[in-house]
């Protein structure tokens, strides 16, 4: 008969408890089959887990979020770290319930963006869309075109770059995106704008069968996580839609 | 000399950091089950830690601190989607695997079993689960982590462990029909 609670001996397992206490687990078990028998279903059950989730199937093991030098951009310092909150604060905000107020959030990050006085610096902004929904997308290009076009008539610098993945990338799909001309558009009007494409997003998409032919001129990335950190570490702001 | 020595303590920062993104992801992906969302997470959990790196004050704490980033990150995913009325619902939400049943069928069956049945785990259940199962924290360090006591951590391992044990139990061979067939022969 064992009277040993889950509790203690998934304590056991997971080597939680004392000497004296294993000890005492180790003798009960020796003359309890009963008790070995839970013992090695939770020892079964914690491998089971292991073992399922032994691959980190992510393709972006090796690359890190590089830190900014701060010391170099301490005129932006104030708007770039709002920038980088406000993105993570929309980033994820991805429910489709309430399109009408993003957008209207979205709509108030570029302005933000246009608000603030970065004129000591060139600006360099790189925009994510990682997303499909369409009112996302065409966010992402309205916002774009209205800051490059503002910071012309200021005669201020600025370069920027959208980099579309996962869902985003139907941004740039020549047989998906609604946007054909008006990229085309906008890369002729603004060559500071660059446009890229994450080869990462491309090959999921290729190895469920699905052929994926960009628009022209669009660069493609290893991957959107690396093209980010690597704009970060060149000092560039960046917002997330 | 000092500023090469900076230099040398953010080398190494970073490299931590490299090497335990993995780890990060697996959790990460654990938790949502979705591996777009896994990446994202990691992204704004390795951002956060550059940007935060002078609140670590014992390096060797490095890993409990990483992975409190990333719970606070995927506590206030679920803020900014407003996916329950109040937050503390987190602990209870359960999460869809989405996998696909193309991808299902390229893993083993056992592997997809385990996914499939943690995917049903309440949040609260999951996230001690994975962190006691995958990284092998310990009670004290995921009570930290998740900034819950340390009885609850026990308590919702156990509930894991049991509600595990019954998910991986339906989907087994059924031992009653092999003994109603040995019964026929």
């Amino acid at each position: 008969m064992n009277n040993h609670s889950d509790e203690l001996l998934n304590s056991f397992v997971d080597n939680e408890l004392g000497l004296e206490e294993k000890n005492e687990l180790f003798g009960s078990i020796e003359q309890d089959e009963a008790l070995k028998a839970r013992v090695c279903e939770i020892r079964g059950l914690k491998e089971m887990v292991r073992h399922a989730y032994q691959q980190p199937a992510s393709a972006h093991a090796g690359s890190l979020p590089k830190r900014r030098d701060w010391s170099r951009y301490a005129q932006t310092f104030a708007a770039s770290l709002f920038l980088l909150l406000l993105g993570g604060v929309f980033g994820w905000n991805v429910s489709e319930k309430h399109d009408a107020t993003k957008y209207h959030k979205v709509l108030s990050l570029f302005q933000i963006i246009q608000n603030n006085d970065i004129k000591q610096e060139p600006g360099k902004i790189i925009v994510q869309v990682s997303d499909s929904n369409p009112l996302r997308l065409k966010t992402a290009l309205d916002e774009t075109e209205s800051l490059l076009k503002s910071y012309r008539q200021t005669g201020q610098n600025l370069k920027m770059e959208i980099i579309a993945n996962g869902g985003g990338l139907d941004l740039l799909r020549s047989d998906v995106t609604q946007y054909k001309e008006r990229i085309s558009m906008l890369q002729k009007e603004y060559p500071n704008l660059d446009v890229v494409g994450c080869n990462q997003s491309i090959t999921e998409l290729q190895k469920k069968g699905i052929a994926v032919k960009l628009l022209p001129n669009i660069r493609v990335a290893s991957s959107a996580l690396d093209e980010i950190n690597r704009r970060l570490q060149q000092g560039w702001d960046y917002v997330r839609v | 000399m000092e500023i090469l020595s900076l230099f040398c303590h953010a080398d190494a920062f970073q490299e931590q950091l490299k090497q335990i993104r993995p780890k990060l992801y697996r959790v990460a992906f654990s938790w949502s089950h979705n591996s777009a969302l896994a990446d994202d997470l990691v992204q704004e959990t390795l951002i956060k830690a550059l940007r935060n790196k002078s609140q670590l004050r014992d390096s060797a704490k490095m890993n409990g601190w990483l992975f409190s980033i990333l719970a606070n990150c995927w506590r206030d995913y679920f803020r900014r989607n407003r996916m329950m009325e109040d937050i503390d619902e987190l602990e209870e939400h359960c999460c869809v695997d989405d996998a696909n049943p193309e991808s299902d069928h390229e893993q083993s069956q056992i592997v997809s079993r385990v996914l499939g049945a943690v995917s049903r785990l309440p949040m609260g259940q999951r996230q001690v689960l994975t962190l006691v199962d995958l990284e092998e924290f310990s009670y004290i360090e995921v009570a930290s982590i998740l900034s819950i006591p340390v009885g609850t951590v026990m308590s919702r391992l156990c509930r894991a462990r049991q509600t595990l044990k019954l998910h991986l139990k339906e989907f087994a061979p059924d031992q009653s029909l092999h003994r109603q067939i040995r019964r026929v022969i």
